[in-house]
C-alpha cells in the first residue's frame, strides 16, 4: 500500500540541485504521480539515468536508482531489464545525453522495442555544463558555444523515435503536468519501448542567453509556441520563422501521444528463446 | 565427461565463462575475439542465460554492468579498438564496484592496425586506460587450458573483490587450438548471484567489511539503494567531503593491495642457478620456455619468470629474481610496456633488457635465444648494471 | 620429435577443418598436437592456412617456424609458403591447381587431389580429406584408423561415408606414388 506520492521520494536527499525556475521538478512530479496512480511497488522500479541535470533526479527517488555515464543509461538499462524482466525500468535522459552522445543507444533501444520507459527532458541546451549547444537547440538560438546563434538544425526526437521503431511515442510540456502524468502512465503501462519527450526550460542558461525570461515566462512561451503550431498546422502554413518573439524558440513540434503500436517486446522474446532451448 | 579434443582459445574462454556461472553476455563483434561471442550466443540460451549483441562496445560493457546489478554474472569480449571504447565503463564498474569480466584479445595497433595479427600492446591500456586512479586486475593466460582456468578465476576474483577483471591475451592464444577436455554443459542451468542475508535495517550499500569489500545486493531483491559513478559515501550517495572522497578511493585500492596474495601468480622455471632471467607472459612465455631449454642445452644458465597475472604487477617476485640474476630479458610483442615495471621492481639490482617485436608475428624462441645468448656471452664488467637502464636487444 | 605441417589453400577449401582432423587423429594415437590458423580479412577465397604441430613430447611453442610438410592446394599458397618449408621438408601439391612447382631440396609430390575427388566423388569439396589420406600414406605421421575416428567426430553423420571414401582415395592415390618415389621418413 502506497499512501502518498511522497513515498517515492528520498526526503533525506533534499534540497535538490535544480535551479529556481527549472521545469525538471514538474516532470519528476508527473512521473511520481504516475507511479502512484499505477500503485507500482518501489522495490520493483529501477530508475536509470545518464549525466546531466535531468539525470541527477534519480537520486531523489526512493526506488532502485542507477546513475550511470553520459549518454549510456539506455545501454545499462537494457542489461538490467534483460537480467530482471519483472522490473519496471524507467530511463531519465536529457537532450544532450539522449540525442547527442547517447543517440546511438536511443535508436537501438527503440529498434529492439525493449520494455523501457524513456523520458527525455528537452531544455534545448546543456545545462549542467554551463549552457552549451545541444542537438535540440533551435536554429538561431544562442548557446555558450554558439555565441552568434545556432547554425545547425535541431533534432525532432519524436520523428527520430518513430523512424527507429519505438512503439509508444509522445511529447508533452512541463507547462502541462497533468497531461504529462497521463502520458507517462500510459508509457509505463505500454509493453515495449516508450519514448516521451518533455519540453522543459533552462532559465539559468538558455533563457538568459536568449532573453526568454524566467521559468514561468519560458514555460508559458513554450505553451504559446506549441499553440501557434496547432494554429499553423490548421492553416497549413508550416514555417514559423522571422517573427522576433519566436526567435530561439521556434519549435515546429506536435504534442500528445504521437504514435502507439503493438510489437513483440525484446526482453520477453529473449527469455522465450531461452526457455525454448534450455537443456534442463 | 567430454573427450580430449582440439579446442580453440576463444572457445575455451566461452565454455569456462558458462562453467563459472556467467549467464549474461553483451558484445559487439570484433576480430580476433568474435568466436567468444559466437560461442556464447549458441550456449547461453541452453543454460538459461541471455546473449545480446549491442550497438557498440560502449553499450556492451554498459549492458553487462546493468545485468550484473540485476544479479547475473556478466562478460563481454573485444579487441583493442573496442577495448578503448570500454575504458569509461571499466572506470564506472571499478568505482561503483560492479563485478564483470572483460576479455581483450589483443591485436596489433594502434588504430585498426593489423586486425588479424597478435600483439601485447594493450598491457598499459588494461592498467591505466580509464581516467582516474583505480586498481586493476589483469590476467594473462598462455595456453588454451589456461584460458579456461583463468576465465573461471576472473569471475571468482571479480565477485570476490567487486571489481571488473580483465582477461588479456593475444590473437595467437585466442585462435590456437590445443587439446583439452571440456566439461559437459549437462546439468548447468540458470544461476543468479546470491544476495547477502540478514541485512540490517540501516543497511549502507557501500559500507565495507574489514577486507574492504562491501556485500552486493541485486536490484529487484527488495532493497532500494543508489548506484552512481560519482564519488559517494557509504550510503552510496554523492559526496564532496574530502575525508570521504579520499576514504573511498583508498579503500578501492586497498581492497586489492592488501590481498595481493589472493591475486598475484607467477611461474618460475629453472631460475635457481640462473644468471640471466627472461620475464614473459602470454604466448611469448611459451617461446621463452623453449628458448630457455635450448639455452640450457647449450650450457647457458638461463631461467624464466612467467607471470599469469599482469596487474597487480608481481613486484616481489621480480625483485627476488633481480637479486639473484645478472640480467633480466623482458620479451614482449610491443615496443616495451611491462619492461618498465620490471625495471622499476629490479631497482638497479640487475640489468634489464628489452626484446621487442612488433611485426605482426609472435616472437619466436630463436629471437629470445639470441637476446639471451648476447647477455650470456658479454657479461657487464661490474657484474651488475647499477642504473638498470633500459636498452633494447635485437 | 616435432613435426610441423602446414595445410594451405584457398578459403572455403576446408583447410581449417582438415587441420583439426589431423591434429585430433594425432591425439587419438597418444601424441601431442596443436593447431594454429592464420586469419586473413577474406571469408571466402583468398589464402587460407592452418598449421598443425604434432609431437611425442609436450609442445612448448605452438607456432610453426620450420615447416616439415607443406600441402598446397593453390598456386598462391604454394608460392607464398614455399619459403617456410625447411630444406629437407616435403611438399605436396595439387597437380591441377599448382602448375608451377618450385624446385629445391625438398621432396615434391604432385598429386591430382582435386581432380580425383571430382572424378570419383563427383565434387571437389572433400579434396581436403583426400589430401589428409595422402599425407598419412606419405608420412605415417598419423595412421588411417585414427584419421577415420577423427573424421567421424568432426564430420556430420550424413557426410561421413562420403568423407571416409575420400580418405581412402587419398590414401591409395599417395600409396601408388610412394611405391615409385623414395619417401621421406619422419
Amino acid at each position: 500500500m502506497i499512501p502518498d506520492v511522497r513515498t517515492y521520494l528520498r526526503p533525506a536527499r533534499m534540497p535538490h540541485i535544480l535551479c529556481p525556475g527549472c521545469g525538471h521538478g514538474i516532470v519528476l512530479g508527473a512521473l511520481l504521480r504516475a507511479f502512484h496512480r499505477l500503485r507500482l511497488n518501489p522495490d520493483q522500479i529501477a530508475l536509470v539515468a545518464g549525466i546531466g541535470c535531468s539525470s541527477r533526479l534519480v537520486g531523489y527517488v526512493d526506488v532502485c536508482t542507477l546513475h550511470t555515464t553520459h549518454g549510456r543509461a539506455l545501454a545499462f538499462a537494457t542489461g538490467l531489464k534483460l537480467a530482471r524482466p519483472e522490473l519496471t525500468v524507467v530511463v531519465l535522459t536529457g537532450d544532450g545525453d539522449g540525442l547527442g552522445i547517447g543517440g546511438n543507444h536511443l535508436i537501438h533501444a527503440a529498434r529492439r522495442n525493449i520494455d523501457l520507459t524513456c523520458i527525455l527532458f528537452n531544455n534545448a541546451v546543456y545545462g549542467m555544463t554551463g549552457g552549451q549547444l545541444a542537438p535540440t537547440t533551435p536554429q538561431e538560438g544562442v548557446a555558450s558555444t554558439a555565441p552568434y546563434g545556432n547554425i545547425e538544425p535541431p533534432f525532432d526526437s519524436c520523428k527520430l523515435m518513430m523512424g527507429a521503431g519505438a512503439t509508444f511515442v509522445a511529447r508533452g510540456l512541463a507547462y502541462e503536468p497533468l497531461a504529462l502524468e497521463e502520458m507517462i502512465a500510459r508509457g509505463l503501462v505500454h509493453r515495449g519501448f516508450s519514448f516521451i519527450e518533455v519540453i522543459t526550460d533552462c532559465p539559468e542558461y538558455y533563457g538568459r542567453y536568449n532573453q526568454l525570461g524566467k521559468g514561468p515566462e519560458m514555460l508559458m512561451s513554450q505553451k504559446r509556441r506549441t499553440m501557434d503550431i496547432m494554429e499553423i498546422l490548421a492553416t497549413k502554413r508550416f514555417v514559423v520563422r522571422d517573427r522576433p518573439e519566436v526567435r530561439a524558440w521556434n519549435l515546429p513540434y506536435r504534442l500528445g501521444i504521437l504514435h502507439e503500436e503493438e510489437r513483440p517486446e525484446f526482453s520477453q522474446v529473449c527469455w522465450q528463446m531461452v526457455a525454448g532451448r534450455e537443456m534442463v | 565427461m567430454g573427450r580430449v579434443r582440439l579446442v580453440r582459445g576463444n572457445v575455451a574462454c566461452a565454455r569456462a565463462a558458462i562453467a563459472a556461472g556467467c549467464r549474461f553476455y553483451a558484445g559487439y563483434p570484433i576480430t580476433p575475439s568474435s568466436e567468444i561471442a559466437e560461442e556464447m550466443a549458441a550456449l547461453l540460451p541452453k543454460v538459461g542465460g541471455v546473449f545480446v549483441q549491442m550497438e557498440d562496445e560502449i553499450a556492451s560493457l554498459a549492458a553487462c554492468i546493468g545485468a550484473s546489478i540485476g544479479g547475473l554474472l556478466a562478460m563481454t569480449a573485444t579487441s583493442g579498438p573496442g577495448f578503448s571504447l570500454m575504458q569509461e565503463h571499466l572506470g564506472f564498474a571499478a568505482l561503483a564496484e560492479i563485478p564483470c569480466v572483460v576479455v581483450d584479445v589483443m591485436r596489433l595497433g594502434p588504430s585498426t592496425g593489423l586486425p588479424t595479427a597478435p600483439s601485447q600492446g594493450d598491457v598499459y591500456q588494461a592498467r591505466w586506460g580509464t581516467h582516474g586512479d583505480r586498481p586493476s586486475i589483469v590476467l594473462a593466460p598462455a595456453s588454451v587450458r589456461e584460458v579456461y582456468d583463468l576465465t573461471i578465476r576472473a569471475f571468482q576474483l571479480s565477485e570476490r573483490f567487486r571489481t571488473p577483471v580483465i582477461l588479456l591475451y593475444d590473437e595467437v592464444v585466442g585462435h590456437m587450438m590445443e587439446p583439452m577436455e571440456l566439461p559437459s554443459l549437462e546439468g548447468m542451468g540458470p544461476v543468479r548471484r546470491a544476495n547477502p542475508v540478514d541485512l540490517p535495517k540501516d543497511y549502507l550499500p557501500y559500507a565495507a567489511d574489514e577486507d574492504g569489500v562491501p556485500p552486493l545486493v541485486s536490484f529487484g531483491s527488495g532493497v532500494r539503494y543508489h548506484i552512481t559513478g560519482l564519488i559517494h559515501d557509504e550510503s552510496g550517495f554523492p559526496t564532496q567531503d574530502p575525508a570521504k572522497v579520499s576514504s573511498l578511493l583508498r579503500r578501492l585500492h586497498e581492497k586489492i593491495s592488501r590481498n595481493l596474495h589472493e591475486i598475484v601468480s607467477v611461474e618460475p622455471f629453472l631460475l635457481e642457478d640462473a644468471e640471466v632471467a627472461v620475464f614473459a607472459y602470454g604466448i611469448v612465455a611459451r617461446a621463452a620456455r623453449e628458448a630457455v631449454q635450448e639455452a640450457r642445452a647449450r650450457g647457458m644458465r638461463v631461467g624464466l619468470l612467467r607471470s599469469s597475472v599482469l596487474w597487480p604487477f608481481p613486484e616481489d617476485a621480480v625483485r627476488e629474481v633481480a637479486r639473484t640474476v645478472r640480467a633480466i630479458v623482458v620479451a614482449e610483442m610491443n615496443l616495451g610496456q611491462m619492461v618498465y615495471e620490471v625495471e622499476r621492481a629490479a631497482g638497479g639490482r640487475a640489468e634489464v633488457v628489452g626484446c621487442f617485436q612488433v611485426d605482426g608475428r609472435p616472437i619466436s624462441p630463436e629471437t629470445i635465444l639470441d637476446a639471451v645468448s648476447t647477455l650470456c656471452a658479454h657479461p657487464s664488467p661490474s657484474g651488475k648494471s647499477k642504473g638498470g637502464r633500459l636498452k633494447e636487444g635485437n | 620429435m616435432r613435426m610441423e605441417i602446414r595445410l594451405a589453400g584457398a578459403g572455403g577449401q576446408g583447410i581449417v577443418l582438415a587441420s583439426m582432423i589431423l591434429g585430433e587423429a594425432a591425439l587419438l594415437e597418444g601424441k601431442k598436437a596443436a593447431c594454429f590458423h592464420a586469419y586473413g580479412p577474406e571469408s571466402r577465397g583468398g589464402a587460407s592456412r592452418a598449421d598443425v604441430i604434432i609431437s611425442q613430447e609436450a609442445i612448448e611453442y605452438p607456432v610453426a617456424r620450420n615447416v616439415d610438410l607443406l600441402l598446397a592446394l593453390t598456386q598462391e599458397a604454394c608460392t607464398q609458403f614455399w619459403k617456410d618449408l625447411r630444406p629437407s621438408g616435403m611438399l605436396i601439391v595439387d597437380g591441377s591447381s599448382v602448375p608451377s612447382v618450385p624446385h629445391g631440396e625438398s621432396a615434391v609430390y604432385v598429386l591430382p587431389i582435386v581432380e580425383v575427388a571430382r572424378r570419383t566423388l563427383g565434387t571437389s569439396v572433400p579434396a581436403n580429406v583426400v589430401a589428409l589420406g595422402a599425407i598419412s600414406a606419405l608420412t605415417g605421421v598419423v595412421g588411417e584408423e585414427a584419421l577415420e575416428e577423427a573424421i567421424a567426430s568432426r564430420i556430420r553423420p550424413g557426410a561421413l561415408q562420403h568423407n571416409l571414401r575420400a580418405l581412402r582415395i587419398g590414401f591409395e592415390l599417395a600409396r601408388g606414388v610412394r611405391e615409385s618415389t623414395p619417401a621421406k621418413v619422419f
